[in-house]
């Protein structure tokens, strides 16, 4: 069949004629002038021809927008990271150096817990350079405490006003009063959920965890030349003044707990018990209104024994603003 | 000098409303007879005319002159055609390896249907090639009108059909086989 490559094959003049002499069928008028009025119509339906266009442009310009919100919501996550961290700068060992004997293998997680460091150490060095100060003896060393009053004399200085301002701190850290006021009877209750640590990191439960006296033993080891059991440092003397009553109830209460906590130095003072009695959130508090009332040395000196406490502990933006005070502007 | 297709649908597509009636003048004389010869009826010829052009008048923002208009425009009339056969039940594949010259005539799914007027109006051998052309198989069919309504090449046919080039030289084969042998019959 090579003869069929040939072009002239596939052409038969005899039946082209025969096919021509059909005639030349035109279709009726009426179906031109349909068509013609309908291309007509269709040239002046201008925002016709825009809609088209958008949607030509619909799908590139979403697949866009998504792309683009997406990398923002990455990088803001990225960015308001230290801003949560930063409150309190994690004084223990790097996370990062926690991770690579643990897990050499996995790169992409120590990469990525290296960068978390160093966002922390950003947000560290944004602090104002008193409470990096502050910031570094309690990573390094415990900070001895020197005598103070009787925290007992503490009770009396709380003003009526108390309420309202703690109230007002819970506000800033927009978190529901029903949850606070529920504090109490979780107080010592065990750790959350993870789930929660990617916002607020609760830190385990104070006085009575059996874990506790093992952390707190530095405290007590470097305050103990010159801090008897009944009395309180110096730098929590502010603090025992405006401990507010449950504070103070708990204190008692850590007392009759003597036998859990023997293993806590006696030096620790009563004042800092009664902080530890709080929950972090509310020593928190109790920070920012001491910060609000002016009394700057003591909201420091609570602020230091804060984070020997909790040195982990992250809390949001507002709170920390509001515990730091003008050092963190 | 006449200007291209291609650029009359640019015009169009631009706005311009002379430019469109300036192409369906050049081309709904061999449109309309590539779809009539191919349905065989002419009421449905004619509504297949008028929807090809609707929808050439619809897709005027998506044409982009990368090919000729011509085929652009006969492969809208052959998609229609398609729907059209595939809601009758016929297929315009699987055709080819059967219809060898050597083999007993096709006949098709359904009777063509005659129109005694025109018909009348024929010669013999008129009447002989126009019911040759009606008995090929719709793809064989399909090909020679291409061939001899559109003018265009056959790697353009093959384009049009969604076919290669040598399937179409050879469904064109067939059919001028099968239409010589008809008027040789004569």
């Amino acid at each position: 069949m090579a003869e069929h490559d040939d072009p002239d094959d596939l052409q038969d003049p005899r039946v082209s004629d025969a096919y021509r002499g059909l005639g030349k069928e035109n279709p009726p008028e009426a179906i031109d002038a349909a068509v013609l009025a309908a291309s007509r119509r269709a040239v002046r339906a201008g925002p016709r021809t825009a809609g088209a266009r958008v949607r030509r442009w619909a799908l590139p310009v979403s697949i866009a927008a998504v792309v683009v919100l997406t990398m923002s919501l990455t990088l803001r996550v990225q960015l308001e990271r230290p801003d949560l961290e930063s409150a309190v700068p994690a004084p223990s060992a790097p996370v990062a150096e926690q991770a690579r004997p643990a897990d050499e293998k996995d790169a992409p997680r120590v990469a990525a817990l290296e960068a978390k460091e160093e966002m922390r150490a950003t947000a560290k060095q944004n602090l104002p350079a008193d409470v990096r100060a502050k910031a570094k003896p309690t990573a390094k060393s415990p900070v001895a405490l020197e005598p103070a009053p009787s925290p007992r004399t503490a009770a009396s200085a709380r003003d009526a006003g108390e309420r309202e301002q703690s109230a007002l701190v819970r506000k800033a850290m927009k978190t529901p009063p029903a949850r606070t006021e529920a504090r109490p009877a979780a107080k010592r209750a065990p750790a959350p959920a993870p789930a929660a640590r990617g916002f607020v990191q609760e830190p385990p439960a104070p006085a009575s965890s059996p874990a506790e006296p093992g952390a707190a033993a530095p405290l007590g080891a470097a305050a103990a030349p010159s801090a008897p059991s009944a009395t309180r440092p110096d730098t929590a003397t502010g603090l025992a003044r405006q401990a507010p009553a449950e504070a103070a109830a708990s204190a008692g209460r850590a007392e009759s707990r003597m036998s859990v906590e023997d293993r806590v130095q006696e030096s620790v003072a009563k004042a800092d018990k009664a902080d530890a009695e709080l929950s972090p959130r509310e020593w928190l508090e109790r920070i920012a209104r001491l910060r609000r009332e002016g009394r700057t040395k003591e909201a420091d000196e609570s602020l230091a024994a804060f984070r020997r406490r909790y040195p982990d502990y992250v809390i949001a933006k507002e709170m920390r603003d509001a515990v730091l005070g003008d050092t963190a502007r | 000098m006449e200007a291209a297709d291609e650029q009359l649908m640019i015009a169009y597509r631009d706005g311009e409303a002379a430019a469109f009636e300036t192409l369906y003048a050049r081309h709904k004389g061999p449109l309309f007879r590539f779809v009539l010869r191919g349905v065989k009826e002419r009421g449905q010829a004619e509504e297949l005319f008028h929807d090809v052009w609707l929808r050439v008048i619809e897709a005027r923002e998506r044409y982009t002159p990368s090919a000729r208009f011509t085929t652009w425009l006969y492969t809208i009339a052959h998609n229609r055609l398609v729907d059209h056969w595939r809601r009758r039940g016929l297929a315009l594949t699987s055709l080819d390896t059967r219809d060898d010259p050597d083999d007993p005539p096709f006949e098709p799914a359904a009777a063509p249907q005659e129109e005694p007027q025109r018909r009348a109006e024929l010669n013999e051998d008129l009447r002989r090639i126009k019911d040759a052309i009606e008995q090929l198989p719709p793809a064989q069919r399909e090909v020679f009108l291409l061939r001899e309504e559109s003018g265009l090449s056959l790697p353009e046919i093959a384009e049009v059909a969604g076919i290669d080039v040598e399937a179409a030289k050879s469904r064109l084969r067939y059919a001028l086989a099968k239409l010589r042998e008809a008027l040789d019959d004569g």
